[in-house]
Formats: structure tokens, C-alpha cells, sequence
């Protein structure tokens, strides 16, 4: 029986489903990220679990314990709302002692867990301040705290990492993971950020339109999204749309006509022409570039717009002349595609004229 | 299920300023409302022969007509004067700004019964300013009894700040990018004025305007005294109708016209506020321009003297009463200093003259105004929580018909005037055992005109407390009832001072009302000063009124550290 079930969890609000569906689970201790590009229904999921909100169908049980119609106070979850909500009339120490005061412990072990806990995280300096008066970063340790002081059963987390500076951030994703791997407890976090979610996360969610698209682990996500949608939700590069297909009999190929230009690919002999190709992706390290015509299909004429040196390789960037036998084109119409080669043979120039030529491996098909 | 439970919640909730409102407020009204239909006359279902007499008498359409057009001409005339200063304000930095700014909210907080007595003191024959120019040209300065003139002088005074910082608010709300990029595409000034400023400007022009035209309108004290016989407002006119010709019904279809009038107003008002989201000085755009910080040019002076002639005359426009008022309380007639006005408030034989010793009246006051710091904000908070219980997902207050409806009953009391509130109390329930303890009386009528001002504070606080603590704090094991008094209480304190605070300043000011309702024993300060000025102590009415002055001044005082209060409905 896994630890954390939610099992079809819908919401509607006057007459629009926001959530649909919603099914996915967590073992015990396990850190969860559900990524989705902003107003896809995220932080409501949050709100469902923690009880701000009431679904109309679903449940969610927590270690077989069905919490759905439960009040929030009764259901020992800690939630960490975007924009923390710390209490602005209570000091660090009240804040953190709040959840535990409710417990109606003593006034000693109180004071003992609060200066545990702020030890730990570095707050022992600020626990006499209010909220107003410490950083950022302190402000986000100080949320996470006071939800964890009380022992939860689950930690939410919406969006931690945001409206945190880059060089905290990196810091903060590795005390969150430290300190939950360290309590034990079973986390679920929200982020529109792919990175951070690979990052910190056991497992991730890929929400779209209040839908579930995939979920997997991290590696798995990456590797293989299921669907265009996932794709677009991924923030993934060097996407495209498919506009329309043609059948090249001769050569036993098909020719897809894309947002960045005719696309040739080759089919097994049993392919279905009915199936509907709603995109492309073409992976940017396996694509060939020169100074000169390839003359064969599948290769471009375009404009480098800029050549940005990374750790591992160059990322060139090309504004693509779209071209197309068959279909007729906008001569405004540019398209983005991006190139990852090798540093040392990097010698192309903003503005210089370049071709490429996509190799068969790079391209991966969305139905 | 759950909002089901809420809507119950809410209801409880709502029970007590809901009755409240109901008993003294609504069933009140519809009880003049059918006093004017002659419901009650005998022999009669529905009669519309008490307003075909109101409207018949030549004198009652004479007041009506006068009434709207003064209105009308303080408002043009306070917009042409309030206007420059606005922009003024808004545009330019220079030195005094803020103490001007600071004066500009002084005719706003005093009670009206202490503007008329400045007036008296600045202007009224025989006074400084008078005898001044008197001396100097043979002619009097001006003639404020009984005269058109010293009647719009006294609105423009109480009303120009109106105009000015709530313009003033609409002019920095102005993006000034907009104007830098109209600039840089040639676009003439002219151009600039007709296409982005005049259309952003006007639907603050047009709130502003519609609520100088309201205060104007119901006007009391200062044409009660000021018009004599030759000039009422229907405010005016309804009072002597109840308590010089006893003549109820006809009265309270003079109250259904102006209430008519008041609501075609206000429902004008909420028009512009709503269509346009009238801005707030919340998303002003800072000041960039100073007006010292300039080559010494002629256009430089030219500029610098016409601004500071003019501030000056605003500043002169502003100050004066008040300080009419003190000079008026520590000279004699010969003006010659003296304490005298002050100490007579405590002889015993001025009771004989005004009805009540002043100290008996001061205790009246203090009574009234904690009776109300007690009430209103209590009042409104309830009703806040009531009506603001559901929400939608993402955390705002959700629209119901329900909601919507009583929205419209609490800026109800705002069309209402303070005249009509005391008489509809007045003609239901003289006769019931509520009338007999007369401070109850006032102390609800006081409730009822503080009340909007008490609600709109509470609901800005409540506006500014994140509900997202109170959720947290229940996921962290406490009850709804335990958040509000652990997280939302603390937090909702502040205002709840304010609302208290002004509330006690409204009511410690208010004349209409209590004036109407107060018998001789429980008179208050203001109906104090206007019994001395009736008897022409205006001395001794200054010695009081100064005492009104420190009062309100101190608890505005008090708001101003609290927070920002917007003056508006």
C-alpha cells in the first residue's frame, strides 16, 4: 500500500473542472515534484491536500487514513504556500512555535524544539526578529520550520525556490532536500521549473490544463516525455509543430511538413498513415553544421544570432530560412533552431550565413 | 457541502449588524417612505397628494431649485480653484508641500457647526477682516448673513480639499512614460491633455465632483444659520417643516425627493468608481519635478509668484476659520485678550441661556462618542466577516447575490441624510419606551452616519491581511475561530482603533442629527456653540467650539500615526 494515494481528484469551480483526474502516489519520504507551466492547476492540487479546498469527486488518504472530508486543522499537514505567509506579528520564534503550541506542549519543550530546530538551519541569531526584518532566504527556512516543527504527516511545498536569488537558490534546494531526507517526511512540491524539480525531486508530475500528462522518475521524464504536451510543458527546445504530412512513395518515406520546413523521415514498411503526428523535436546534439550547402534533405540555410560558450559545448543559435516544396510560405516567417557543438570546433560568427543538416537520430516524433 | 456550511456561518455572523440595520435603519426609512404615500392617513390606501402639495408650495420649488443650482456652483466653482492646485501637488516638488498638503485636511476633519462659527468670527461685521477693509476702502469685504455668497464661500472652503487631493491622487496615478512617449512621436500638448491625460483624469474629476455635489446638497448647519429665511437646502427644509409647521407627512415627502436625488447621486458615483477603478494612492508615481531647482528666469519667477499667491490663498482659505475660531475665543469684542469667553463656559447662569451647563454637554459628547468607538467598529466588523466569509479558489471574496445586495445596504446610510435619519427614528419610535432614554436615540443615529466610515476602514485592514495566514495557520492544528484570534485579530487591531477613532470623531462633530434629536438635557458641544451662536455670543461660542477643535484634531492626529484613511465613501 503505498504512503501517499490520491485517487481521481477533481475540482470544479462554477462550472470549470481546474482539476481533473488526479491520480499519483508517494511512498514514505519520498520527495515529489509536480511541475506544470503557471495556472495549470498546481497550487490548487496543494490547496486540495491540505484542505482549503473541497473537491467533488476523488480522495486522498494518507497511510490508508482517508483525510478528504477532514478539516485543516485536523489533518497534521504542513503547507508552505508560495508566498510563505509567515505570521507578520509574531517573531521568528513565535512562528515557528505556533503549530507546536496547538499541541498544547509545555511551555519548555516548546522553547527546547524551537532552538533545536533553528540551530540547525542557522536561525538562532534571528529568532527574536519578525519576519520583516530577516532575508529572503531566512524567510523561505522560516516556513519550512514552522510546518515541520509540529511533526506533519506530509509537507507541501509551493514553489520554494521562487523569488529566492540565483546564488541562494542552489544553497536552498540542498537544505530543503537535506532536512526533508533527514525528518522523513513525505514531500510534495510544486515548481513551473524543470530544473529544480530534476534536481531536487524522487519523482516527478507533469501537470497540464488539470490533467495529469506523465509521471516518472526524473531520468525517465527527461528521456522519454510521453507526449508533445509534455514536451511544451518540459519547456523543452528546438520544438515544433507538424502543419501537415505527405507520402513519398519512391523513397518509402514520409515528408512532414514542420513550423521550421519539410522534414523527411523514414517509415517501416507497416506504418499507419492514419496516425496523426502532432510534432518534432529535434535534439540539438545531433545536428551537423557547416559554412557550406549540404544539398540533401533535411538541412537548412540560416543566420547565427549567437554563439554562447557552456561548460561542456557551444550553444549556437540560428534563425532558419523555413523552405518547403509543397506547402506555401510566409517569407517572414523565422523560426529558432539551436545547435550544441563541441567547443573546439567552434568557429561560426554572429550574422555569418551557416547550413545544418538534422541527422535521423536527432528527431524525435510526438503522436 | 462545505460552502453550505459557510453560508450558515455567515448568517450567525450577520445576525447582529443585520438587525441592527434592519430595526434602525431600514424599517425606519420605509416607514417615512410610507408616511409620504399617506399609508397611514385615514380613509387612504396610497395617496400622492402630499407630494403634489410639497411640489405645489412656490416656496418648497423655489429652495429645490436654489438647492441644486448652489450645489452646482460650488462644485464648478471649487473644480476651477482646486484643479491648478492639484496638479500642482502632483507634478512638483517644492518647500511646504507637505504642510500644505497637512492644511488641506484640516476643513476636511472639523465639524461643520465649527466652520460656520470661523466664518462668523473671519467675516461677520465688525470682525478683523471686515473692519480692515472697511477701513481701507469705505466698503465692507463681504456680507455673510443671510447672503448667497457667504453660503458658497462657506462650501468652498469645506469643499475645495476634496477636490484637490483626490485629483491630486488621479494626477499621479498618471503614468509619466505615457506623456514622455506621446512627447517623443510629436504630439502637441493639447493632443497630450485630449488623449492621455483628460480621459484618465475625468472619471476622478467626475467622483470627486459628485461628492462635492452631495455635501453641498445636504448642507445643515451652515444654511441653517447662514440662509435665514431667504435660503434653504431641502435638508433645511425638511427641519422646519418638523419642528416649525409640525407637518410630518409632507415632510417626509420632501426627505423621499432628496433621498431621490441622493441616490441618483451616489448610484452616479459608484458608476465611475467601478467603471474606471477610481485610482488610490497606492500606485502613485513618484514626484521628479521641483520648482526651485530652476535658472533663475523670468518665467521662472513669473511661474514661482503665481503658485505661491495661489497657495497662499488656498493656505489663507484653509487656515483662517480655525484660527478665527482661537482669536475669536481669547479677544473681547474690542479685541483685546482676554480669558474670559473660556471661563464663562463654566458659570452656572449660562445653562439658564442655552439649556444645559457646558460641562454637562462635554459629558454628553464624551458619552456619545465612546457609545460609538464601542458600536461602530464592532458593527462593521461582523458585517465584514459576514459578508465576506466564501471565497472563490484563488483566495478572493467571492460575489453573491446575497453579498451584492447587502453591499448596496451599507452605502445606503451614505444617500441618507443625517436629517432624515434622525426624523425617520424620530416618527417610528417616539412613541415606543426606545425613545425615552433620548442618548440611546442619538446614539444609534450617530452609529448609522459613522457607520460607512467605521466599515470602509475595517474592510481596507481586512483587505490587507493575507488569508493565506489564516489557512496556514489552521493547517498547523487551530480552529477557524482560534486563527481569527491569534492571526487576524492582532492584525486587524490597527484598524480597528482607527475605525474607532474616526467614528468618535464623526460623532463628537456631528450637529444634524443630534440636533434634531437632543432635548435640552442632552445636548452636545456642537449643539452647544449653535445656541450660543444663535444667541450672538460668538465669543463664548469660540471658547467651546476650540475645545471641538483639539478633540478632533487629536483623535485625527492619532488616525494619521495609525495609518492612511481614505476620506472618500
Amino acid at each position: 500500500m503505498p504512503y501517499l494515494e490520491i485517487d481521481k481528484l477533481s475540482y470544479k469551480y462554477e462550472e470549470q473542472w481546474v482539476l481533473e483526474n488526479i491520480s499519483f502516489t508517494g511512498e514514505e519520504g519520498e520527495l515529489i515534484a509536480i511541475v506544470g507551466p503557471s495556472g495549470c492547476g498546481k497550487t490548487t492540487i496543494l490547496k486540495t491536500i491540505v484542505g482549503i479546498l473541497s473537491p467533488q469527486q476523488g480522495s486522498i488518504r494518507i497511510n490508508s487514513d482517508d483525510i478528504t472530508s477532514s478539516s485543516i486543522e485536523s489533518r497534521n499537514i504542513g503547507y508552505v504556500p508560495q508566498n510563505q505567509a509567515l505570521f507578520p506579528h509574531l517573531s521568528v520564534f513565535e512562528n515557528i512555535a505556533f503549530g507546536l503550541r496547538a499541541q498544547k506542549l509545555g511551555r519548555k519543550s516548546v522553547k527546547d524544539k524551537v532552538h533545536e530546530l533553528a540551530k540547525l538551519s542557522e536561525l538562532s541569531d534571528v529568532l527574536n526578529r519578525k519576519p520583516h526584518e530577516i532575508s529572503g532566504g531566512q524567510q523561505q527556512r522560516v516556513a519550512l520550520l514552522r510546518a515541520l516543527a509540529p511533526s506533519p504527516k506530509l509537507l507541501l511545498l509551493d514553489e520554494p525556490l521562487s523569488n529566492i536569488d540565483s546564488q541562494l537558490r542552489e544553497q536552498l534546494a540542498i537544505y530543503i532536500r537535506r532536512i526533508q531526507k533527514e525528518s522523513n517526511i513525505t514531500t510534495l512540491f510544486v515548481t513551473h521549473d524543470l530544473e529544480e524539480a530534476k534536481m531536487l525531486a524522487d519523482k516527478i508530475v507533469v501537470l497540464n490544463l488539470g490533467m495529469i500528462l506523465q509521471d516518472g522518475s526524473p531520468v525517465e521524464i527527461n528521456n522519454n516525455p510521453k507526449s508533445i504536451e509534455v514536451a511544451i510543458a518540459l519547456g523543452l527546445k528546438n520544438l515544433y509543430k507538424i502543419t501537415s504530412m505527405r507520402k513519398n512513395e519512391e523513397a518509402k518515406s514520409l515528408i512532414l511538413m514542420s513550423e521550421i520546413g519539410d522534414i523527411e523521415i523514414n517509415i517501416p514498411d507497416d506504418f499507419d498513415f492514419s496516425t496523426k503526428i502532432k510534432g518534432i523535436y529535434i535534439n540539438p546534439t545531433q545536428i551537423s553544421i557547416a559554412k557550406t550547402p549540404y544539398y540533401s534533405n533535411n538541412s537548412f540555410e540560416g543566420k547565427v544570432i549567437s554563439v554562447i560558450p557552456e561548460p561542456m559545448f557551444n550553444q549556437v543559435t540560428l534563425l532558419v530560412l523555413i523552405s518547403s516544396k509543397f506547402e506555401k510560405v510566409d517569407k517572414n516567417d523565422i523560426k529558432v533552431l539551436r545547435i550544441h557543438i563541441p567547443g573546439s570546433e567552434c568557429d561560426f560568427h554572429i550574422s555569418e550565413p551557416v547550413y545544418c543538416y538534422i541527422q535521423e537520430a536527432a528527431l524525435k516524433i510526438f503522436e | 457541502m462545505l460552502i453550505k456550511r459557510n453560508s450558515l456561518k455567515a448568517f450567525v455572523i450577520l445576525v447582529i449588524p443585520g438587525s441592527f440595520l434592519t430595526i434602525f435603519f431600514i424599517i425606519p426609512l420605509i416607514n417615512i417612505l410610507l408616511m409620504a404615500f399617506g399609508v397611514f392617513d385615514e380613509g387612504n390606501l396610497v395617496t400622492f397628494s402630499h407630494f403634489v402639495e410639497v411640489l405645489n408650495h412656490p416656496l418648497n420649488r423655489k429652495f429645490l431649485f436654489w438647492d441644486i443650482q448652489q450645489a452646482l456652483l460650488t462644485t464648478f466653482l471649487c473644480l476651477l480653484i482646486g484643479i491648478p492646485g492639484s496638479y500642482i501637488l502632483a507634478h512638483y516638488d517644492f518647500p511646504l508641500r507637505n504642510l500644505i498638503r497637512s492644511f488641506l485636511t484640516i476643513p476636511f476633519i472639523l465639524p461643520p457647526i465649527v466652520v460656520l462659527l470661523g466664518f462668523y468670527s473671519v467675516f461677520d461685521e465688525g470682525s478683523l477682516i471686515n473692519n480692515f477693509w472697511k477701513d481701507l476702502t469705505g466698503y465692507q469685504l463681504i456680507n455673510i448673513t443671510n447672503t448667497y455668497e457667504g453660503i458658497l464661500l462657506a462650501h468652498i472652503f469645506y469643499n475645495i480639499p476634496v477636490i484637490i487631493r483626490l485629483t491630486e491622487i488621479g494626477w499621479k496615478n498618471i503614468n509619466p512614460d505615457l506623456i514622455t512617449v506621446a512627447k517623443s512621436l510629436k504630439a502637441s500638448k493639447w493632443r497630450i491633455f485630449r488623449n492621455i491625460q483628460f480621459p484618465q483624469i475625468f472619471p476622478v474629476l467626475a467622483a470627486a465632483s459628485l461628492l462635492v455635489f452631495i455635501y453641498s446638497f445636504n448642507s445643515f448647519a451652515i444654511v441653517l444659520k447662514l440662509g435665514g429665511v431667504q435660503f434653504q437646502t431641502l435638508e433645511v427644509r425638511i427641519f422646519n417643516y418638523i419642528w416649525v409647521y409640525f407637518n410630518y407627512n409632507s415632510a417626509a415627502a420632501l426627505t423621499m425627493i432628496q433621498l431621490l436625488i441622493n441616490v441618483l447621486i451616489i448610484l452616479l458615483y459608484l458608476y465611475f468608481s467601478n467603471k474606471y477603478e477610481i485610482p488610490t494612492e497606492r500606485f502613485s508615481w513618484k514626484i521628479e519635478k521641483s520648482l526651485i531647482d530652476h535658472p533663475y528666469t523670468r518665467k521662472f519667477f513669473v511661474r514661482n509668484t503665481l503658485v505661491g499667491l495661489y497657495f497662499v490663498l488656498i493656505g489663507v482659505i484653509c487656515v483662517l476659520p480655525v484660527v478665527g475660531v482661537f482669536y475669536a475665543s481669547l479677544t473681547t469684542s474690542e479685541n483685546v485678550f482676554t480669558l474670559l469667553n473660556y471661563s464663562k463656559l463654566f458659570d452656572q447662569d449660562i445653562s439658564s441661556f442655552i439649556g444645559l451647563h457646558p460641562l454637562n454637554m462635554i459629558a454628553n459628547s464624551l458619552l456619545f462618542g465612546i457609545g460609538i468607538i464601542l458600536i461602530a467598529p464592532l458593527l462593521a466588523l461582523l458585517l465584514n466577516y459576514g459578508l465576506n466569509y466564501e471565497t472563490t479558489y484563488k483566495g478572493r471574496p467571492k460575489i453573491t447575490l446575497f453579498r451584492s445586495f447587502t453591499g448596496i445596504i451599507v452605502i445606503l446610510p451614505l444617500t441618507v441624510s443625517s436629517i432624515t435619519l434622525a426624523f425617520s427614528l424620530f416618527s417610528l419610535y417616539r412613541e415606543t419606551p426606545i425613545y425615552e432614554n433620548i442618548s440611546l436615540v442619538i446614539i444609534i443615529a450617530q452609529t448609522l452616519i459613522a457607520f460607512p466610515f467605521a466599515n470602509r476602514i475595517i474592510a481596507a485592514t481586512r483587505s490587507n491581511i493575507d488569508q493565506t495566514t489564516v489557512n496556514v495557520a489552521r493547517s498547523l492544528g487551530v480552529s477557524r475561530l482560534g486563527a481569527f484570534f491569534k492571526i487576524e485579530l492582532p492584525l486587524l487591531l490597527p484598524g480597528i482603533v482607527m475605525a474607532g477613532l474616526f467614528s468618535f470623531a464623526i460623532s463628537i462633530g456631528e450637529f444634524g442629527a443630534t440636533y434634531f434629536l437632543s432635548k435640552s438635557n442632552f445636548a452636545t458641544i456642537p449643539v452647544g456653540i449653535y445656541r450660543l451662536i444663535a444667541m450672538r455670543d460668538v465669543a463664548a461660542a469660540a471658547g467651546f467650539a476650540s475645545i471641538l477643535v483639539i478633540i478632533t484634531v487629536g483623535s485625527f492626529m492619532i488616525i494619521d500615526r495609525l495609518g492612511k484613511v481614505d476620506f472618500r465613501i
